[in-house]
């Protein structure tokens, strides 16, 4: 994919932008009620919000969010394979204290990743021209907040050429970075 | 003289004439020969009998005032005026008769947000074509039921906050929200504030022009509130049209730029400010402004006008 400047001219060196993964939400389902109150009193690390119970694993960090319909929210996890076993860790501490667990729909809900562009952003400029999805509002908070509806990701713009990637599965937070690199550079002040 | 239904009025020898209607008569009279054609023509204009006990107004119109679209049709229906004269009220003291209390939910949220609109609107000094967009537009998003989790007082501000910018007389966040109900943040107003935008936008067409918001349109409220003279203004409007070419100040709150730019200004010319005195008007801190006018500093070749040389009492100023 060739990437032109404002002048079309071929921009070299077009880094594949790195971006590393900060936390994973997942959530699944156990297809049987839960008793919060049994759990609370003989759970490990088991903390009581009222109607949810937070649940938190040590290895790996993973907190568990519970309610007594038998979904379960797990987040914290720094990759998709950590989010995966601390939720399967969970299901089992649940076997193991007599429910009748099943691990069903287990699904990546929110994945939120940081990457950075080498360069500094004018972010007005940004604003005006990128096509699409796109607010700035300096008076209420210092970056540039892009939604790309098809990749179902968001990425925060800051002037520094921080960016921080909110989308809902791993394998898009890479597109989405090749897509708005081009605005990126073009918006370089 | 008889005439078919539906036959229309013309004068036998000029059928093609025009029919000028004679109001005072009630006459419709031929254009070319003066043949007096059709009488007793009822006027539909309004009614300009005067009676004794009527106000003196000038308008002696009965029709009433135009219908307001932000009440549904509720302006349409009569209540019962307050009693006056002995026979209005009965033996206990209180009046005979009194108006039902008929008032769904949505319509008494609706009639207080307008009122909150209003008293918002005297607070902030704004006229009333922002009262009416303001109402407007918190009619449109109650009635689709946009904000339906949002507390009214956000709301409502949120509405001020945009018919404002539309008119074109931006008002900050901060003075919305030290305008605004009690306890109103500015966190929930913005949050209401992008999500009523997002509404309008997709419902309205683009001319309804809500854009970011610029330091620019700030200035010139600014400078007058602080009667500071037209050299001042028009070189701060230059420094913050320039901001934009600075890397280091992209993404500051426009707030802050304005002040520091006016104070930048101040200094320039030498009418001296106080950074307190300035930011308590611009609603920035001090040492915002300072921080920000230190953050210029290196820049300032590029903020000037090129015919302008640096006062080098800024500097000894900030670090005061």
């Amino acid at each position: 994919m060739a990437l032109r400047d404002l002048n079309n001219n071929e921009i070299e060196n077009f880094p594949h932008l790195k971006f590393s993964i900060h936390n994973v939400v997942c959530s699944f389902g156990t297809s049987c009620y839960l008793n919060l109150r049994k759990i609370a009193l003989n759970g490990l690390n088991v903390e009581n919000k009222g109607d949810r119970l937070f649940m938190k694993l040590r290895k790996p960090t993973i907190t568990a969010t519970i309610f007594s319909s038998g979904k379960i929210t797990c987040a914290g996890g720094k990759s998709d394979d950590e989010a995966r076993i601390g939720a399967r860790r969970v299901a089992r501490q649940l076997q193991k204290l007599g429910f009748k667990v099943k691990f069903l729909d287990y699904q990546v809900v929110n994945v939120m990743s940081t990457s950075s562009v080498p360069f500094v952003i004018n972010l007005s400029k940004l604003a005006k021209q990128y096509p699409g999805d796109c607010e700035f509002n300096p008076e209420l908070s210092p970056f540039v907040f892009i939604k790309i509806n098809s990749l179902n990701t968001s990425v925060n713009v800051y002037s520094t050429g921080k960016l921080t990637i909110m989308s809902s599965n791993i394998d898009s937070i890479s597109k989405s970075l090749d897509y708005i690199y081009t605005f990126l550079y073009q918006s370089k002040s | 003289m008889s005439r078919s239904l539906g036959s229309t009025i013309r004068c036998e020898s000029h059928p093609d004439a025009l029919l000028i209607e004679d109001h005072r008569a009630g006459d419709m009279i031929c254009s070319e020969c003066g043949l007096v054609v059709g009488d007793r023509c009822v006027d539909v204009g309004s009614e300009w009998r005067t009676f004794a006990n009527d106000k003196e107004s000038k308008d002696m119109s009965r029709v009433g005032a135009a219908e307001d679209p932000t009440m549904e049709g509720q302006d349409l229906s009569t209540t019962i005026g307050r009693a006056t004269g002995s026979a209005g009220f009965g033996d206990n003291g209180l009046p005979i008769y009194r108006n039902r209390h008929t008032e769904s939910a949505a319509e008494k949220a609706k009639r207080k947000a307008n009122r909150e609109i209003k008293e918002m609107a005297e607070r902030l000094s704004a006229d009333q074509s922002i009262i009416n967009a303001a109402q407007h537009i918190f009619h449109t998003v109650h009635k689709d039921k946009l904000i339906k989790g949002r507390s009214n007082n956000a709301v409502i501000a949120a509405c001020m906050f945009i018919a404002c910018r539309q008119q074109s007389v931006p008002r900050t966040f901060k003075e919305i929200s030290a305008v605004a109900h009690t306890n109103t943040t500015i966190k929930d107003i913005g949050r209401c504030y992008k999500i009523i935008r997002k509404a309008l936008v997709s419902s309205q067409t683009p001319s309804s022009g809500i854009s970011t918001s610029s330091s620019s349109d700030l200035i010139e409220r600014f400078c007058s509130k602080l009667n500071l003279p037209k050299e001042i203004k028009k070189l701060a409007l230059y420094i913050v049209g320039k901001v934009n070419d600075c890397p280091d100040l992209t993404g500051k709150n426009p707030n802050s730029l304005a002040a520091s730019a006016i104070f930048l200004a101040c200094e320039q010319i030498g009418s001296l400010r106080s950074a307190e005195d300035i930011g308590r008007i611009c609603g920035a801190a001090e040492n915002t402004i300072k921080q920000t006018i230190k953050l210029m500093m290196p820049n300032l070749a590029i903020l000037l006008p090129p015919d302008v040389t640096p006062s080098l009492l800024i500097s000894s100023r900030i670090n005061k």
